[in-house]
């Protein structure tokens, strides 16, 4: 008769029972406490009741849309323009992947508003460009005037002597 | 950068023409072709100088004097004064650029605290450079 092997089962040895950890566990639940008021109070930071009673936006959420209001009032459409005869990229050729301008030549169209401050500065240092502003007023004046100039583009005589002249100029990857 | 010495502008447009490329082209080729930027030491490898002339209007373009320690570059945007520029010939303009970007070498430069580049000698040959090219004559603008 085979005997049937017993299947091995380690015995684990005894342990001490560890004490419940109660401190702990208070310590979170005070912590998640004074969270959840903190989250709570800064959730309700953009309202505040005014004298009589009224909820309003808040004196800092005022601020904040008062300075982005003027911000959207600063705004500039500028050109970027070929510094000297050469290579630059070109994002609106067809077959070509870079263009040759000659010194005074567009390559780009755009706006800015405050708050980008730097960006276009240091674009300049990496490309043989010259930022010149062509109108100052709000967003939407400047958005126009980009729009026009981008869209005439193609007119320009200094496209016009190409092959193939392009849709936008060469900086430009989309119309807007 | 596409040079050790890069010379650029934010312009107006009515004055772009005195700054932007006679001036800028002139000042860059300049410092590109006579100075080298590690005979000074290997602490600085490229200068950005960005003429910022515009209307007191803009509340856009600002002011600064960087230095990237992880690039080596120097950046500096510095405002000329607009009503001036908008006096001035070409020529005079070219003086004052001269000027202005000497001035704030001078000034700035030792600041920065740059490792391994003598700066001294730096703001000495082109203040020698200048003075050659017969930029740093004092003209008076009408």
């Amino acid at each position: 008769m085979n005997a049937v092997a017993k299947k091995y089962t380690p015995v684990a040895p005894a342990q001490t029972p560890t004490p419940q950890p109660q401190g702990h566990f208070l310590l979170f639940l005070l912590i998640c406490t004074i969270l959840g008021v903190v989250a709570a109070w800064q959730g309700k930071e953009f309202l505040e009741l005014d004298d009589n009673g009224e909820i309003q936006i808040s004196a800092q959420r005022e601020n904040q849309l008062t300075q982005r209001l003027k911000r959207l009032n600063q705004a500039e459409q500028y050109v970027l323009r070929a510094k000297v005869n050469g290579w630059y990229p070109c994002y609106s050729c067809e077959t070509s992947d870079s263009i040759y301008l000659f010194a005074g030549e567009v390559w780009r169209y755009g706006i800015t508003i405050r708050g980008e401050k730097g960006r276009y500065g240091q674009t300049l240092k990496d490309k043989r460009l010259l930022y010149v502003v062509e109108l100052y007023g709000d967003v939407l004046a400047c958005l126009e005037a980009e729009a026009i100039k981008i869209y005439t583009y193609p007119k320009f005589p200094e496209n016009l002597r190409r092959p193939t002249p392009l849709i936008r100029p060469p900086g430009n990857k989309v119309d807007l | 950068m596409y040079a050790p010495f890069v010379v650029s502008g934010i312009l107006e447009e009515t004055i772009a023409d005195k700054i932007g490329i006679p001036n800028t082209n002139l000042l860059e080729d300049a410092l590109n072709q006579h100075l080298s930027l590690s005979n000074y030491g290997s602490g600085l490898t490229g200068i950005a100088f960005i003429y910022i002339a515009t209307p007191p209007i803009d509340e856009i373009h600002e002011e600064c004097f960087t230095y990237s320690r992880k690039r080596k570059e120097l950046f500096v945007q510095m405002r000329l004064p607009y009503d001036v520029v908008k006096q001035a010939s070409v020529a005079e303009t070219l003086h004052l650029m001269a000027r202005s970007y000497l001035e704030i070498m001078d000034e700035k430069l030792p600041l920065k605290k740059i490792t391994d580049f003598d700066q001294a000698r730096f703001v000495q040959d082109v203040q020698h450079l200048f003075e050659t090219q017969g930029w740093l004559e004092v003209q008076e603008v009408a």
